[in-house]
């Protein structure tokens, strides 16, 4: 991984480390020696192509969600919030406008559904982007 | 808006180049690190895009508590941890075998003397390759990428003090290994 240019002065250091350290205890020496071995120990190399190999799964993983399926997911939710407005704005309307809340006369079960209904679409929308992804990967 | 923010403002904005200067910025650490945890270098690889795969798609939740490349080797070594409990692959080992080795060591063997430097690094490699996953790790973030301790401690997720525990106890037993190998040579 290093260039030759990296080894030649690593080298160079090591040689003026151990004049400079020629006293030193055997003990001090054997532990330089093993900061050297961790150091130039072999290592496998990393393939030339990697980078472009990662840019090319990060493009197919972007694709992978279509423009179709970005825009369908807002579309749902329009079509959700509309319909829920029209199935209980009336009854909602109507029980506001009586200006005494009446708690129990709310359409709970109508908002319920709604919210479910949100809800599933929006867990289902993310299950799809994640399989897309785990797919493209 | 120093080096780090500003590479991440530009993938984020989906500037082009942007994402492969990242990559090119960061793929030695994670190469490196991935490959002292797992040692084969095509699950190596495969580990490493997972990682960049995984930054492209959390970027935008790096909350700048530490450095881009700690928080990236954070990602890497938990890719790389999940890939030896699949395998079932101990990061470190069950049961303690370094106080042994602490024992033998001695402290007047002159290495130096007895073995010569490319034989010397062939040894040292032969002797990480049997160190377990985490302090053959710990010691590449530590010498090879030259990260400091708090750093390897932040990508590992381990108390500094096990960090310095580790490191020392890795190096302890190359130096027992070596020492035995200058025993044979000399």
């Amino acid at each position: 991984m290093n260039t030759p240019w990296q080894d030649h002065e690593a080298r160079l250091q090591d040689q003026a480390l151990a004049s400079a350290n020629a006293d030193e205890p055997a003990s001090v020496t054997m532990y330089r020696h093993i900061y050297a071995g961790v150091r130039w120990a072999p290592m496998p190399a990393l393939a030339t192509d990697f980078s472009a190999r990662v840019l090319a799964r990060v493009g197919i993983a972007e694709e992978a969600v279509s423009p179709a399926e970005r825009r369908m997911v807002p579309m749902l939710f329009a079509t959700l919030g509309i319909g829920g407005g029209l199935t209980a704005g009336p009854q909602l309307l109507g029980v506001l406008g009586q200006f005494a809340f009446d708690f129990a006369g709310l359409p709970w079960l109508q908002a319920a559904a709604v919210l479910t209904a949100i809800a599933t679409a929006a867990a289902i929308d993310r299950t799809l982007v994640r399989n897309h992804r785990s797919q493209a990967a | 808006m120093n080096d780090d923010q500003t590479l991440i403002a530009d993938v984020i904005n989906r500037q082009p180049g942007a994402f492969a200067r990242l990559v090119q910025r960061h793929q030695r650490l994670v190469w490196h690190l991935i490959v002292r945890m797992v040692k084969n270098p095509a699950d190596a690889d495969e580990l490493a895009q997972e990682t960049f795969l995984m930054v492209h798609r959390k970027l935008a939740q790096f909350r700048a508590e530490s450095s881009l490349s700690t928080w990236i080797g954070q990602i890497a070594f938990s890719l790389a941890t999940r890939f030896l409990q699949r395998k079932r692959i101990p990061l470190v080992e069950p049961h303690d075998v370094d106080d042994d080795v602490l024992e033998r060591i001695s402290d007047d063997c002159d290495l130096a003397g007895s073995i010569a430097d490319a034989e010397l690094f062939g040894h040292v490699a032969a002797a990480m390759e049997k160190l377990p996953a985490i302090q053959r790790t710990l010691l590449t973030l530590f010498h090879l990428q030259e990260q400091t301790v708090e750093d390897a401690a932040l990508i590992t997720g381990l108390p500094i003090g096990t960090v310095k525990s580790y490191l020392f106890r890795a190096r302890a037993r190359l130096r027992a290994a070596l020492e035995a190998h200058a025993g044979v040579a000399a």
